[in-house]
Parts: C-alpha cells; structure tokens; sequence
C-alpha cells in the first residue's frame, strides 16, 4: 500500500515537472511549479523528514511562488513579446545546458562514489544531544553542531536582500501602493493575522523539542506581512529604508553577538555554555525568526515598488 | 470495533468521492463562477467528511480539536478565496455563462 502512495507521488512529481518545464504559458508553469513544491513536501513527509516538508512548503510553495507570480506580473507590464521555449540562437541557452549537465554529472560522480571514512552521525547527534540545549536533533544540528552553517546561511539571505535593493532604481519615489478594497478580505484577515503570528511563533517554540524552527517559522511571518501589504496596510517602517536594513541584520547580529561572547573567554567562536544553550538557541532563534520574515518580505516589496515606477514609465 | 471500521471506510469514501465531485465541477463546468462554486463547496464538505473519519478513532481530544479548527479555517480561506476569484473576475468584466451554453457570450451584462 505504502509502495503504491510512493509510486504515485513519484509519477505525479515527474508529471509536474515535466510540465512546469515544458508549458506554453508562463502563467501556468509557475502553477505546476507551486503544485510541485506541495507535492514535494508530501514526499519529505514519506521520506520522515518532516522539518524538510513543513519548509518546502512555507517557503518553496508558498513564498517563491508569490515571488515567482510577482515576477509574471512585472514580465507582462515590461515586455509584449511572448516567451520561446528553446532560444537555441541565444548563447545563454547553451550556457543554461552546459552548466545543467554539469552539475548533474557532479552529482552523479559524488553518489557514485563510497563515503571514504564512514562515520555514524546520526549516532554522534544522539549521543551529544544532551548537551546542546534542545531534544530535538535538527535544532541541535542547525543551532548548536553546525552553527556556522546556519549564520552563513542567513548572511547568504541578506547578501540576497541587499542585491534586490541595489537592483531597485534608484532614483525612484515611494508610491502609494495598490492594495485590494475588500471588506470581505479585509474582515477575514483580521480573524486571520493573530493565527497566523501565533503559528509562527508556534513554530519556532516548537522547533526546540519536534520540527519546525527559526526558517519555517520566518516563512509564516513573511507570509503574514505579504497579506498586510495586500490590504494596504504599508506601515511606515516599509517605507524607510534605514529601517528595512536594519530589520535583515537584527538576527544575524544576535547570532553573531551570542556566538562572540565566548570569545572573551577564550573559547571558540559559536561555543555556548552548556548550561543555557537552550535560552541562548532560543533567543537566535527569535531573532532569526524576524528577520528572515522581514528579508523574505522585502524580497517581494523591493520588486513591488520597482514595477509600480517602471508601469508609470512606460506608458 | 467493526461498526467503527465501516463507517470510517463510508466517510472516507464519500469524501473522496466529493472531492473528486468538485474537481469534475472544475474541469466540466463553462465559466469562472460556476467553476469556483464547485471547487469551494464540494471540497469543503469532502475535507469536512475525511476529518470526520479521522477523528473516529483518535483517543486524545487536543488532536480532534486541532482537526477540527484545521476544517474550520480551511472552510474561511476557501470561501474567502472563492470571493475573491469572483470579485476579481467580476471586476475584470468576465461574462457569465446562459444555461444550456458551452461557452460564455459577451452580452448577458445587458440582457
């Protein structure tokens, strides 16, 4: 029975693949593509890895595909002409399957080939779990064992961020914002908004003891501050930019703080004290937890005041 | 013990059955607003029915609680949704569809 789900996840994650890839309109490869991050997400729940499936749905479904729609949206007020699948003339589309073969023959070289040292880490995190502050493994791995990666990780998000301000034009004036006139959706996202925060700060409590944690829990507040944008209620710290990069550094900072304590007393960089570990995981985690929300939030208000100045350009 | 078996299995069913309803509503149906009515009701009740199933046999009351406020909210955003497609499409002018037509003629704004 379990083989027969599998298998038709499998078929229906190839089919949609196919599709988002091979579709005439753009429009409806970006909704295969969100029907593939969903669907992605079951099968992260098939393969026990339930923290994988809770991001790949917060983030891969839901916030690349607001991003990618937003995109579509731009596309269609800059440009008339419609898409070609294969531009085989353009050099970039040779590029494109030079550099696709090439990682997939990496890939394919790095599978192939056996683990050299062979070492248990799943045990070694077991073993160590005790002393990382939190009982449940991925934290421990993310926030505590390999916290390098986890700050490198959110630097890579704010260098992101960073490029889409730079890509802004610059010499742009803040525009009134279209939002939706609704009462209907105004009402429900007034029931709707203490949820959502309330989710997201479920997650990241959560994350400490049974998945979820600072990623998952930053893609539901990202979410929340996208549907505050819709309704038009821009607040004045979206406005100001000082304010934007402050928000993307403020977790990166806590981290960075907490990891150089004890550097003071001369221990290794990112070493917390065994005996508030938790606290201190915690307190990252909180700030990561806004900060990837606001990034991931000015991702799609950057590109949204871009597009509002160039549909005023063109007339 | 078996009782219990039969009607999960009926519930299950049938809820499969409505959402295959609402789906078969979406794919067959002429225009924007008959479409939407059939993905936002049949489905609604199809989950409604799947919860009920589950919930059948779930010792602890926080799950079916939790169950239950999943139907719940998705019952709110899928009517929302369906309103706000509608609102859209209404105000994108988006005619609508005469019984007995197949596909939708621009002048039943005047009619």
């Amino acid at each position: 029975m379990n083989e027969l789900i599998d298998l038709t996840l499998i078929c229906i994650l190839l089919g949609l693949a196919t599709l988002s890839l091979f579709t005439q309109s753009l429009f409806r490869s970006v909704m295969f593509f969100i029907l593939l991050g969903l669907i992605l997400s079951l099968v992260w729940i098939r393969l026990d890895a339930p923290d994988i499936a809770l991001a790949e749905a917060a983030i891969g479904a839901g916030i690349t595909g607001i991003l990618l729609l937003d995109a579509l949206a731009h596309l269609r007020a800059t440009s008339n002409t419609p898409p070609q699948l294969l531009q085989l003339k353009q050099p970039r589309f040779w590029l494109a399957l030079l550099s696709g073969t090439g990682v997939i023959l990496a890939l394919g070289l790095a599978v192939s080939e056996p683990l050299s040292p062979v070492v248990a880490l799943d045990l070694k995190v077991s073993e160590n779990l005790a002393e990382s502050g939190v009982t449940h493994p991925i934290t421990a791995i993310l926030l505590n064992f390999r916290s390098y990666d986890t700050l490198l990780e959110v630097a890579v998000l704010v260098l992101a961020a960073l490029v889409a301000l730079t890509l802004r034009q610059s010499d742009e004036h803040p525009v009134a914002n279209e939002f939706l006139p609704n009462q209907l959706l105004h009402a429900c996202l007034k029931l709707f908004f203490p949820m959502i925060f309330l989710v997201s700060m479920y997650l990241l409590w959560a994350g400490s003891t049974q998945p979820g944690g600072a990623f998952q829990a930053g893609a539901v507040l990202a979410s929340a501050f996208v549907l505050f944008y819709l309704v038009g209620l821009k607040t004045q710290l979206a406005q100001n930019e000082h304010y934007l990069k402050r928000g993307w550094i403020f977790g990166l900072a806590i981290f960075v703080l907490v990891g150089a304590v004890p550097l003071l007393q001369g221990q290794p960089f990112l070493t917390y004290p065994d005996a508030h570990a938790g606290v201190l995981i915690l307190l990252i985690e909180l700030g990561l937890t806004l900060s990837i929300g606001w990034i991931l939030f000015s991702l799609f208000l950057l590109s949204q005041s871009a597009s509002t100045f160039q549909k005023k350009d063109t007339p | 013990m078996n009782l219990l078996v039969i009607l999960q299995s009926f519930l299950l069913i049938s809820g499969a059955l409505m959402f295959c309803i609402g789906s078969l509503g979406l794919i067959r149906f002429p225009d924007t607003y008959t479409r939407i009515h059939a993905l936002t009701k049949a489905d609604n009740l199809g989950l409604g029915l799947i919860v009920l199933a589950l919930i059948l046999n779930i010792e602890s009351v926080a799950l079916a609680l939790k169950l239950l406020l999943i139907w719940g909210l998705v019952m709110i955003a899928s009517a929302l949704s369906g309103h706000l497609v509608a609102w859209e499409a209404d105000e994108q002018c988006i005619p609508l569809c005469q019984p007995g037509e197949t596909e939708p003629h621009l002048e039943s704004e005047n009619e």
